[in-house]
Formats: structure tokens, C-alpha cells, sequence
């Protein structure tokens, strides 16, 4: 069940009648209720693969309860692998193994050794690196003693399910999300009308800015040979856009769908094109999954509080784990490593942190140095995403000498002028509003009613008219 | 609560009447020529609702059968009365429930069926010509067609009729920012058949791209399967031999990935014989087309289209 689709309205509008008006005095009845809601919009797509989640949930919901229980250090660590084993296990088996099998045909037959891949058919869950991320949290934080697991195994069972963030998150913490489980949730006007704005603005980036994008961008980089470096950089740029509409129209849909149903859920993206320099851009690009890297495996591994060299092996280690959770392609592992290039100067000279506010904070034009800053790390993110959007790395090396030649100052061959404006439009509100959580946030205490309702009624038209062809969120396939 | 439904009803209804009242002015000129008896669609389903008339033949497929069957030449030939039912981007479901309306009225003897990628692809459908030709079909065909042949899309669609121009819209403001006139090629209309005596330009045929490839051909061929057996034994019930074809393409695009469209004209050959259905692509068959015999990438003009109504006219006598 797709979020931009007829089949959600339909199943989001009958939840939450059913949710606010006939379970609203019982708690517990509440949370069955989402559970059977999202096991139902998971199983819209593939009812086998609930067998899954029901797996992990179970898995991790008993290595929680036996973790309260066992103090002793060596079992509690048994513990922690059997979780970690089983989810990253699942993980691996459909998200990996064809890949790491295929990379060792490779190299065999490279050093000369012709050996026979056995590669399986296998067809990789939807959310799977979503909520094993979601689970694992939960039974890591026990073991660190950060987290009392409780006995509620419904409301647990919904957290690990709650169908607004299953398939593409953002990744919540257990801390954050399980407890909003356990307390009796009342319908707030303005919490679900925010829900509504921010359903609103995912929906006009997603159906807009994203899907019109894919079409221009397949065309390019499906037919990248015949073009030149200004056409090609212009599919990055436009990628640049796809992929963010994409992902953080995914995100403020699954965010407001959750406020209608009284949760809060952690920002997952902060204008991240508005970043002065990439470390600013990846403290504000999928925050949940980069957190969640720092939390669960930088600061394991000592984070930056080590030698000049371990510092440079926890980035790159970090960056390319990255890389490779987004699927099990080499593209995304170059497209790690290099993000970690550009990461490192700012580690290593300890400014890393030295773009923690907001761009032109107290002015509402950037300064010049802001507006360089802002395009030099927009251009750096842009030339990163080509080896991500790329078939494979010859692919992204052959778009990418084309743009360093000559042809980069030509005439673009593919002028998508009404795109270009749709998305000057998009960035220009996201500017407006680059203070606070999202669009048109806290719109309602700002604006008359009929302005209001105006420019609503403006951005459905827009999502009306401009909407591109129906095309599946990119993350669903991660 | 009851405040937040209350107005999210109201914004609704806000909604659907500025829909409604943008298309009403968006389709003014398609009422006046509907009014006026000009508007294809209503002129074709009129001949076959008109109980007077009885056809031999039907042609059913997308606006490349509209172009390219000339139901003069086939009478002429076969001494028959035969009726081009294409229009505009016909979806294979579409096909289907435009069938079954056509059978209420009509018992034709054959019925030709053209087998297109586009037709089948997933997420493709034009809803503005899907919804236009539901407007000439009864009650219940048109409710079957919209719920139970698009569901979701379609009621969305019917709905929210401004959804169903988004392209056309989409293209009106970029020709605008563009400063571009579409020019709209000279056209005859005659029992359903659509000439245009203008020929492709030498530059565009070397432009021309391969013949279209699917997105997701799996999806794609299951549901080729599913339609064009209801097709099939909708024409049994109704003792109607179905032939299905696949309209020529300009060569030079056939040309260009000779490899792949065999696959896919093999691909329709063997859906079409596992059904039982005779299948037929004009591509391979031992006439000649040219590129010439075609207006525009996939279009036939006015010569191609006597080619192709001569070997359809011969087909149909090989079936009798």
C-alpha cells in the first residue's frame, strides 16, 4: 500500500475513525488495533513476509525479557548475539548474500579462478533494514541497561509494526516510541492538524517534486551516453531533488500520519540542501539512520575521541557500512566512501561542528560565504549522488568524466523548465520555513483561516496538476 | 474531534467542487463538439448503439488501430460491414469492459484485437480517454469499468476529474513556457478509421528510439493474460471469432533493436497460444512497410494505413 495512493486514503480514513471514535477509552484495545492496522498494510504487499517481522519481534521481545532477568556479563552477551545473529542475519540472507556471492565469483575469476556462482532467487522484504535497525535498538539498549523492557508484548509487537514508519522509518529509538505505547494518547485539534500540514507538504514533494523528477532523471542517465556534461549534471542535480522529495516526503507523510494517531515521531530530515558543509548535511540528512550509525557503532568504536588514524578508520568504517545498507550494489559503497572524503578534512581540522545553527539565522537572505558555502556542499552532495543513482561504477565514472569535460558549459539538451520552477517553488517555502520542523509547520497560528485553506487547496491543485506519474518511495527498496 | 472532521469534510467538498468547476470550463469545447456531432467518441459509440446498424467486423485497440484500419477498404474487400472501434491510449481493461457494452448492442462475426505494449503496462492508463469513452456506456458498465477494471485510480480519477488532464495540463504549461503551438496533423474521420495524409519527416526517423520496452514486463505479460482471456471467452459467449494483431511500427524503429522486439512480438505469440487466440504481427508478416507509411513514431498516414487494411482484410478471409 503505497502512500500516494487511493487504497491508503481509504485504509488511513477507516483507522482513524475506528481508532478515535470507537477505541479511544481503551488503551490496550488501542494498540491491538494498530498492531492488526499495520500487520494489514504490511501484508498489502506481501503477506508472507509478515512471517518476518512476527520473527524478529518475538526474537527480540524474549532476549529483552531474558536480559532484565540475567545479570551475569558472559550470558548477557549470549543474549545480545542471538539478537543481533538472528536480525542481522535475516538482513544479510535477503539483502546481501547474492551480492557477496557474485563479488567472490568476481574476484575468483579475476585472480584467475573460474568458479560457478550459486546465487539464489531471492526477493528482499520491503522495510526489512528499517525495522531490524528498529528492533536491534531495542534489545542493544537493554543490554546497556538504558532500557527496562516491560511485559506489554502487543504494544511491543506494535512498535517493532506501527505501519507509518515500517517501511522506510524513520528509525525509532525504542526509548523514544515504546513509551508512547504504554500512555493513554488523546486527540489534540492542532496535533492532528499539524499531522494533516505535514501529510500535505510529503505528499506535494513526493507526488511533484519526486515522481516528475524520475522520469526526467531516468531518461538521462538510462540514455547518459549520447548526452553531455551540462545534461548530466543536470540529471545529478535533478536526482539530488528526486531522491530528497523522495525520502523526505516519505518521512513527513509517515510523521503525520503518526501525529493523527496522537504519536510523535523524530525528525528525520532538516533541509539538509540549505547545509553549509556535508558535516552540517549529514547531521540533517536521514537523521535516524545516521544516529543510529553514530550511537550503535561510532561511539563503539571510539568515535573521534581516539587516534588521528582510528579516527579515520571509524569514518570510513561508518560511511561505507552506510553506503551498504542502502542496498548491496558497489555504487553505494563508492558513494560512502567518497561522502567520508568529504567528511574527513572537516573531522580531522575539528570543524565538523562548525555549522550548528541555522543558515542566516537571525537575517532572511543568506550572506554570499553562506550562499558559496551552500552551493559548494550542494554540488559535492550532487556529484556523490551520480555514483548512487548510477547502474555501476563504470557507469558513474563515465557521467562523471563527461561533466568534468568541456560539454558542462553547453546548453543542456533536456530543458525541464516546469520541473526546474516546481522545485524553485519547493525550496523557496523550505526556506521560508527552514527554522522549524517542516513546510508550513505551526502554519495555523501564523495565518487567517481563508489564507490557510487557500494555499492548501493551492497545493493540492499544484499535486493535481503537476503530479508525475505514480512511482514507488526509492527507500522501500533498502 | 468532531471540529477537525467537520472541517476536513468541508475542505473536501471545497475541493471537489473547484474540481468540478475547472473541468466544467476545461471540457467546453469537448461539449460543444459533442453538441455539435463532431466528437469521435460519441460518433463511434452512436454506430454502435444505433440498432439499425449490424457490424461484421470490429476493430478494438488504441489510437495506432484508428490510424491504421480503414473499415472502407475492409468492406470493399470482404463485402462486409466492419467498424474501427480504437481510441485514444485503449488500455487493455478498458478493451474489456468496451467489449462488453459493444456485445449488448452489436454480434459481429470477428473481432480484431490489437496486442500493445503501452496498452498493458503498468501505471500507464489515460484516465481523460478511459473516462471519456465511459460516458457513452450504460450505468453499469461504466460503474464496472471505473471500480472494477481501475479501482482505486479509477474512483479517484471519476472523482476528482482534474486528475485525469494532469498531462494535458502539464503540457499546455510547458508549451506555454516554451511559446510552442502544437500543430495538430490534417485528419479524416470515416466509420471509426482516422486518415492523416501527412508523411514523417526523413529527420525524425532518424531519431526514431526502439519500439517500447517494458518497465515491469512480468506484471505486464500476467495481465496481457488475464484480459485477453476474458476477451476470449467473452467472444466465445457471443460466437465471435477474436483475432488479435499487432499493428506495424515504423522499421527503423524495429531496426534499431530488431533482437528485442522479437522477443516481445514472441512473448505476445505465445500468451495469444496458450489462450488459444490467432495471433498476428504485421511486423513480421511477409509485406513491406516503409517508414513513410507513417505520421509520427507509431501512427500509420494515410498510405500505410491501405497497406495494413489490405492485410487485415486478408487475414480475416484466411479466419472465415
Amino acid at each position: 500500500m503505497l502512500f500516494n495512493s487511493f487504497d491508503f486514503a481509504v485504509f488511513l480514513a477507516v483507522c482513524f475513525v475506528i481508532y478515535w471514535f470507537v477505541l479511544n477509552k481503551h488503551l490496550k484495545i488501542q494498540n491491538f488495533f494498530i498492531l492488526v492496522a499495520s500487520y494489514v498494510f504490511y501484508g498489502w504487499w506481501d503477506w508472507k513476509f509478515l512471517g518476518l517481522i512476527l520473527f524478529s519481534t518475538l526474537v527480540d521481545f524474549s532476549v529483552g525479557k531474558f536480559l532484565l532477568k540475567e545479570e551475569k556479563k558472559s550470558r548477557r552477551k549470549i543474549l545480545l548475539t542471538v539478537s543481533l545473529v538472528s536480525n542481522i542475519g535475516l538482513l544479510f540472507f535477503f539483502k546481501y548474500y547474492n551480492f557477496f556471492i557474485e563479488s567472490f565469483t568476481e574476484a575468483f575469476t579475476f585472480f584467475g579462478n573460474e568458479i560457478q556462482p550459486n546465487t539464489l532467487n531471492i526477493i528482499l522484504p520491503v522495510g526489512i533494514s528499517f525495522y531490524t535497525f528498529q528492533t536491534l535498538s531495542y534489545t542493544i539498549d537493554i543490554y546497556r541497561k538504558k532500557l527496562t523492557p516491560n511485559n506489554d508484548f502487543i504494544s511491543f509487537a506494535a512498535f517493532v509494526s506501527f505501519f507509518p514508519q515500517l517501511v522506510a522509518g524513520p528509525i525509532e529509538r525504542a526509548s523514544h516510541l515504546l513509551p508512547q505505547f504504554y500512555k493513554k494518547r488523546t486527540f489534540k485539534y492542532q496535533n492532528a492538524a499539524q499531522g494533516m500540514r505535514q501529510i500535505l507538504w510529503g505528499l506535494f514533494k513526493k507526488i511533484v517534486i519526486a515522481d516528475n523528477a524520475a522520469e526526467v532523471v531516468d531518461f538521462i542517465f538510462n540514455n547518459s551516453e549520447i548526452f553531455g556534461g551540462s545534461t548530466l549534471f543536470l540529471g545529478g542535480v535533478l536526482f539530488a531533488f528526486q531522491i530528497y522529495c523522495d525520502f523526505s516526503g516519505y518521512s513527513d507523510i509517515a510523521i503525520g500520519t503518526s501525529r493523527l494517531f496522537g504519536f510523535h515521531l523524530k525528525k528525520n530530515f532538516a533541509f539538509p540542501y540549505f547545509s553549509r558543509d556535508m558535516a552540517e548535511f549529514w547531521r540533517r540528512w536521514h537523521i535516524s539512520l545516521s544516529t543510529w550509525f553514530r550511537d550503535y557503532l561510532y561511539i563503539p568504536l571510539g568515535g573521534s575521541r581516539v587516534s588521528k588514524s582510528k579516527r579515520i578508520r571509524n569514518t570510513f568504517i561508518i560511511f561505507l557500512v552506510s553506503g551498504l545498507w542502502h542496498g548491496s550494489n558497489w555504487t553505494f559503497v563508492a558513494w560512502g566512501a567518497l561522502n567520508a572524503l568529504y567528511f574527513l578534512p572537516l573531522l580531522l581540522s575539528k570543524k565538523n561542528r562548525a555549522n550548528l545553527d541555522n543558515v542566516a539565522q537571525e537575517r532572511f537572505f543568506p550572506s554570499i560565504k553562506e550562499f558559496l558555502q551552500m552551493i559548494t556542499t550542494f554540488v559535492l552532495a550532487v556529484l556523490a549522488w551520480i555514483f548512487f543513482r548510477a547502474e555501476n561504477i563504470h557507469h558513474a565514472l563515465n557521467i562523471l568524466s563527461e561533466i568534468c569535460s568541456f560539454s558542462l558549459f553547453s546548453i543542456p539538451e533536456v530543458k525541464p523548465l516546469v520541473l526546474l520552477s516546481l522545485i524553485l517553488v519547493m525550496v523557496g517555502i523550505e526556506w521560508l520555513y527552514r527554522r522549524e520542523d517542516f513546510a508550513f509547520s505551526n502554519f495555523q497560528l501564523k495565518s487567517m483561516k481563508v489564507f490557510r485553506w487557500a494555499t492548501y487547496l493551492l497545493i493540492l491543485f499544484a499535486i493535481h496538476w503537476f503530479g508525475g506519474q505514480k512511482q514507488e518511495f526509492i527507500y522501500f527498496q533498502f | 474531534m468532531k471540529v477537525y472532521l467537520k472541517n476536513i469534510f468541508f475542505f473536501l467538498f471545497i475541493l471537489l467542487l473547484m474540481n468540478h468547476v475547472i473541468v466544467w470550463f476545461y471540457e467546453a469545447p469537448k461539449r460543444e463538439s459533442i453538441k455539435n456531432n463532431t466528437y469521435t467518441e460519441k460518433l463511434k459509440w452512436d454506430a454502435i448503439h444505433n440498432s439499425n446498424e449490424k457490424y461484421d467486423v470490429i476493430i478494438l485497440g488504441s489510437s495506432r488501430v484508428y490510424n491504421a484500419y480503414n473499415p472502407k477498404v475492409i468492406d470493399s474487400v470482404l463485402h462486409v460491414n466492419s467498424l474501427n472501434m480504437g481510441t485514444g491510449s485503449q488500455n487493455i481493461i478498458e478493451s474489456y469492459y468496451l467489449l462488453k457494452e459493444i456485445f449488448e448492442h452489436q454480434q459481429p462475426k470477428f473481432l480484431v484485437f490489437d496486442l500493445f505494449s503501452r496498452s498493458i503496462e503498468y501505471g500507464s492508463p489515460d484516465y481523460s480517454h478511459i473516462l471519456s469513452n465511459a460516458d457513452f456506456l450504460s450505468t453499469k458498465n461504466k460503474s464496472d469499468l471505473i471500480v472494477n477494471g481501475f479501482g482505486g485510480d479509477g474512483i479517484m480519477n471519476f472523482t476528482f476529474p482534474l486528475l485525469k488532464y494532469k498531462t494535458y495540463i502539464k503540457n499546455d504549461f510547458t508549451n506555454l513556457l516554451q511559446k510552442k503551438v502544437s500543430k495538430q496533423p490534417e485528419k479524416k474521420w470515416y466509420k471509426g478509421y482516422c486518415e492523416v495524409p501527412t508523411i514523417i519527416n526523413a529527420d525524425v526517423v532518424e531519431k526514431l528510439v526502439p519500439t517500447v520496452k517494458f518497465k515491469q514486463k512480468e506484471k505486464a505479460i500476467k495481465k496481457l493474460d488475464f484480459y485477453l482471456k476474458k476477451i476470449r471467452d467473452l467472444c466465445k459467449e457471443n460466437n465471435t471469432t477474436l483475432i488479435s494483431i499487432r499493428t506495424p511500427y515504423p522499421p527503423m524503429r524495429l531496426e534499431k533493436d530488431i533482437l528485442g522486439d522479437q522477443q516481445l512480438s514472441t512473448l505476445f505469440d505465445s500468451v495469444a497460444k496458450n489462450l488459444q487466440v490467432h495471433f498476428y504481427d504485421f511486423n513480421y508478416l511477409p509485406n513491406e512497410y516503409s517508414n513513410f507509411d507513417f505520421f509520427d513514431f507509431h501512427h500509420m498516414n494515410h498510405i500505410g494505413a491501405q497497406k495494413a487494411s489490405i492485410v487485415l482484410s486478408e487475414i480475416i478471409l484466411k479466419e472465415k
